[in-house]
């Protein structure tokens, strides 16, 4: 009995071993498509990526980008570190500041479409969405007084450029010298390259851009998986250890849990059934959530540690500026008792007129991740 | 209890009942409370459960868009 267990414990550890050899793996390859889309982003534009997202150069249409293109893929780390790849690559930081804002609309939309199949149970459904809902209305809130600021003075775009100047590029504290990862990564991409080039000459850079979007797409997909499985143990004490305590504790747990699992989505989306069960309270869930925003900010950190040279300083400070604005906005937002409460009240009305009248909440989502920010890209058209 | 036999009570014997009756609900709360954290502790035992059901989301919106049409038909 003793030798099944002992054996049973072996192979256990082993099976650990591999998860966490793939989990480097595919951090890896996530490191090296970031360089990959940089490298073909640069390649394609010729230094004139500004002419090619000339239409971005209206933030609102920037923001439109992250939102849609992070509800489709369900993934805004997906999305922001595909933006890192495209600012190494030549993307103005200021357009892309807009997008990485929208990434984080974008990825609220998972935890709405979980809190649907509470549908079937009215209450239930009403607890369900309105956990859901309410980072929506957080992060739409977000934007509506970062973005405006943005546009006019770039706080966010100069404070990420000040700290990422000294961070990779400064005299002082440069770690230029340092970067190990350029040359680990340069044989994949070269490979990679090569290969693009194999299947079509002078569409190599593009190709190139296409390949990186999936490894990124699906290393951030079974990383998510592998951690799911390695760091639940993990999660659960982090979570234990946060109930019944005071909401500076739920955002913490929040950020760890994320950064464990790699994903806000999963981590916002986890609550949903939770909520709808009505074991937590909308308002030790709103906590939660927040911590989401800050956690899944690292997945772009990481990727940033992949550009080397001139554009290390500049897809560090869109990394940065995802979390500073995310940071900022949770300080800022939460710590204001009259803010803090309007996220909530807005959750719990749409809530209450969703689960009356269902098509309200289709008629909700379509508006708040597609309609809302469509109308917003033609009235700045229309005042500039 | 009647408020006639409140009325003859003497205002010590009130005064015990109401911090008697104090302690009681305290206790009661606590209870309550300590019953809130264990229901959400014990679900936390099952985040492996949570993790697999935030997955099925697209099924999640098919089921949605079939009440929303059902819903809109019935008017």
């Amino acid at each position: 009995m003793t030798n099944i267990s002992a054996s049973t414990t072996n192979s256990n550890t082993a099976v650990r071993i591999i998860q966490w050899l793939l989990v480097l793996f595919l951090i890896y390859m996530l490191i090296t498509a970031v360089g990959m889309i940089g490298s073909g982003f640069k390649g394609a534009t010729k230094g004139q990526a500004m002419e090619l997202f000339a239409f971005a150069t209206n933030p609102f249409m920037g923001l439109i980008v992250g939102v849609i293109a992070t509800a489709m893929i369900q993934s805004s780390s997906t999305v922001t570190s595909i933006i890192v790849g495209l600012v190494a690559g030549g993307l103005p930081v200021e357009m892309a500041v807009p997008m990485v804002m929208g990434a984080n609309i974008g990825t609220t939309i998972t935890n709405t479409i979980v809190s649907l199949g509470h549908i079937g149970k009215k209450k239930e459904f009403r607890r369900a969405f309105a956990a859901a809902t309410v980072h929506d209305f957080f992060n739409v809130m977000a934007v509506a007084i970062f973005l405006p600021i943005e546009i006019i003075f770039h706080p966010l775009q100069k404070i990420a450029g000040f700290f990422a100047a000294h961070l990779v590029g400064g005299e002082n504290l440069s770690v230029k010298g340092l970067n190990f990862i350029k040359p680990m990564t340069k044989p994949v991409i070269e490979e990679f390259k090569n290969l693009a080039e194999f299947i079509s000459q002078p569409g190599a850079h593009v190709i190139l851009i296409v390949f990186g979007i999936f490894v990124i797409f699906f290393a951030i997909i079974f990383i998510g998986k592998l951690l799911k499985k390695l760091m639940v143990g993990r999660a659960k004490a982090i979570m234990h250890a946060s109930i019944g305590r005071g909401p500076i504790s739920g955002i913490t747990s929040g950020t760890i849990v994320t950064v464990l699992v790699q994903s806000s989505s999963t981590t916002t989306s986890l609550m949903v059934p939770l909520a709808g069960a009505g074991i937590f309270k909308l308002k030790q869930i709103y906590p939660f959530t927040l911590g989401a925003n800050i956690g899944t900010t690292i997945t772009a950190l990481l990727a940033a540690t992949a550009i080397s040279g001139p554009a290390a300083v500049l897809a560090l400070q869109i990394a940065l500026v995802h979390f500073i604005y995310n940071t900022t906005a949770v300080a800022l937002i939460y710590s204001i008792k009259f803010l803090r409460k309007i996220p909530l009240r807005g959750a719990l009305w749409m809530a209450r007129v969703a689960s009356e009248k269902k098509v309200y909440a289709l008629l909700y989502m379509i508006g708040v991740f597609f309609v809302i920010p469509g109308l917003m890209v033609f009235l700045y058209q229309l005042m500039a | 209890m009647e408020s006639d036999d409140l009325s003859s009570l003497s205002e010590k014997k009130l005064k015990k009942l109401i911090n008697e009756t104090q302690d009681v609900l305290d206790q009661l709360k606590a209870e309550l409370k300590q019953r809130k954290l264990d229901r959400q502790h014990h679900e936390i035992d099952h985040m492996e459960d949570y993790f697999e059901d935030a997955e099925h989301n697209l099924s999640n919106l098919r089921l949605f868009i079939q009440k929303v049409f059902s819903e809109i038909r019935k008017r």
